[in-house]
């Protein structure tokens, strides 16, 4: 098909050129019948955001896409993400947030902990600690102080008048903004073998997976609610850590270089559940390969009855000689 | 934990009893499109609601099988026949609840507790009781028992009397008995009750949305004037 031919099908029907929204199984009514509010205070982030790149031998792609039910109701997404790359571009940290919604500031909570917390973790890497050395228990303590510091400079600002004699205390920070956080630490190259070094590190329920060359999914972290016959919604989530260092799960993997790894917030990785259903097996046909950044976003905000939060999605492939970069 | 979502089943289930003829059956038949609206105007609550409308007298029958409510192009009507047996009501009830359950879960949904309105004008014929039982009771530590036992939120309008409604209250804590006003004109507490329907589903609807799990019923506050609501329980 030649240029001139998509222009003139363009003119005829805007949307022929345009494919249908992703959908996977019973999108029920919400995903096409939601008309989200405009965003309209510049403080609350995009309702979409999109990143592409590549480092090393890694291809990258990340989405954070507002939920239905916050698109309806006008209230800001409440995910984030961030990465950071070492000195030596050897190293790559990505991170996923998930602001908790009880908190009517989670928003800001998740986007300091996309910002910050990637650059913390490659710091270390860049002063000589080894990845699987790295002190997470401090890393996310690190970041509880963030929010708990900047969490109250936002409440006075929100809230002047509440707070003009007695500062907000921890209390009111952490009832106004929490976030889970989930880390990935990945070579950029692979070692012998075709084996590649991962290292997940996370508080609350955003999870990771890898997606082997042969489509089958196996998590990096916990799957959510497994064993359970009703799923519980409470989540450990920042500014709270686990005094206990040991309280905080952390996980290393050794991957076949070619696999695609993820990393999400619960609103994918809930209809992923134990990745054994159709939402797995269609993710992994979309993500074999990195997809158009644009038509990325538009597949982690998949439409799927009953489905309604934040989704965010940060992909890794192997950058494929064949493909152009 | 499943992949499917979560949905959340609420049943109506009505006496039509002959001494519902005219205004107060006429009444109960708007219920269900004002609930079809309320959903239509709703997309995400609508994907999470099911409904389905069960009637009684002598018999019972399911009007509407429990559905998604979105693109129904005919919403059945209620006819008033015979007299009025809770016991039928209670075995239907419990036989669609064990269908209509089983099969969601076994399509995949993570299905709430079912909520169910019950609705009647009047005092119902004697031996209900071991029909409710069979309905109600459920022992987690044995497993004895109905597992998917629905709230049941009883609605007595008209000559319902409330000793008896009290009894319908399940769990108590969880559900509430809400009957008419002494001297409201009955028609207006039926609509009055579908007021109350609307609202809990809604709410239950985005309890879920929110993350939360939990049957809600409208605040006190909120109550049409042609309600009493009787919660004052002591546990």
């Amino acid at each position: 098909m030649t240029i001139e031919s998509d222009v003139d099908i363009a003119l005829q029907d805007p949307r022929a050129v345009v494919d249908p929204p992703a959908t996977i199984g019973d999108p029920g009514r919400a995903h096409a019948e939601v008309r989200p509010l405009l965003r309209t205070d510049p403080a609350h982030p995009p309702d979409t955001t999109v990143d592409h790149g590549s480092v090393g031998d890694l291809e990258i792609r990340a989405a954070s896409v507002r939920g239905l039910s916050h698109r309806q109701n006008g209230i800001p997404r409440q995910d984030a993400y961030g990465f950071a790359v070492t000195a030596g571009q050897d190293w790559l940290v990505a991170v996923v947030a998930d602001g908790v919604s009880a908190g009517h500031l989670s928003h800001e909570a998740a986007s300091f902990v996309a910002r910050r917390g990637p650059r913390e973790v490659v710091r270390r890497l860049d002063h000589g600690t080894e990845a699987a050395e790295l002190p997470w228990h401090e890393i996310f303590t690190g970041l509880a102080a963030t929010i708990l510091t900047e969490g109250t400079r936002s409440l006075r600002r929100y809230d002047p008048e509440r707070y003009a004699a007695d500062p907000p205390t921890e209390t009111d920070v952490a009832a106004a903004m929490a976030t889970t956080a989930t880390f990935l630490v990945c070579e950029t190259g692979h070692r012998r073998h075709g084996l590649r070094h991962v290292y997940v590190a996370w508080t609350g329920d955003s999870p990771a997976w890898a997606i082997a060359p042969d489509g089958a999914w196996t998590s990096l972290s916990a799957v959510k609610g497994e064993g359970e016959e009703v799923g519980s919604s409470r989540v450990v989530a920042l500014p709270k850590v686990p005094r206990d260092p040991g309280g905080l799960p952390y996980q290393e993997h050794m991957l076949d270089h070619r696999s695609t790894l993820l990393l999400m917030t619960d609103g994918t990785g809930d209809p992923i559940a134990e990745a054994r259903g159709e939402v797995a097996a269609q993710l992994a046909e979309w993500w074999q390969r990195p997809p158009a950044p644009l038509a990325f976003a538009d597949q982690v905000g998949f439409g799927r009855r009953s489905y309604d939060d934040d989704r965010t999605v940060v992909a890794i492939w192997p950058a494929s000689p064949q493909e152009p970069r | 934990m499943s992949e499917q979502g979560i949905l959340l089943p609420f049943y109506l289930v009505v006496d039509v009893s002959y001494s519902m003829a005219g205004r107060n059956i006429d009444a109960a038949n708007e219920i269900l499109p004002s609930v079809a609206d309320a959903l239509a105007k709703n997309p995400i609550l609508a994907d999470k609601i099911r409904f389905g409308l069960l009637d009684f007298s002598d018999d019972a029958q399911v009007v509407l099988p429990l559905s998604d409510m979105s693109g129904q192009d005919y919403l059945p009507k209620l006819v008033v026949r015979g007299g009025t047996d809770y016991g039928a009501a209670f075995r239907l009830l419990r036989s669609q609840l064990q269908q209509d359950i089983g099969q969601l879960r076994a399509d995949g949904f993570k299905v709430h507790r079912p909520a169910v309105f019950f609705l009647s004008d009047g005092e119902p014929m004697d031996g209900w009781q071991n029909d409710f039982a069979a309905l109600t009771t459920y022992d987690k530590e044995t497993g004895q028992g109905f597992k998917w036992y629905p709230v049941l939120v009883p609605c007595g309008v008209a000559d319902a009397s409330k000793d008896t409604m009290r009894q319908l209250v399940h769990p108590p804590g969880k559900s509430k008995l809400y009957t008419m006003t002494s001297g409201a004109d009955a028609a207006a507490a039926i609509k009055a009750m579908a007021e109350i329907l609307i609202s809990s589903v809604l709410s239950s609807g985005q309890s879920a949305v929110d993350g939360n799990s939990g049957f809600v019923l409208p605040d006190k506050s909120q109550l049409p004037p042609t309600i009493d609501v009787d919660d004052d329980w002591l546990s």
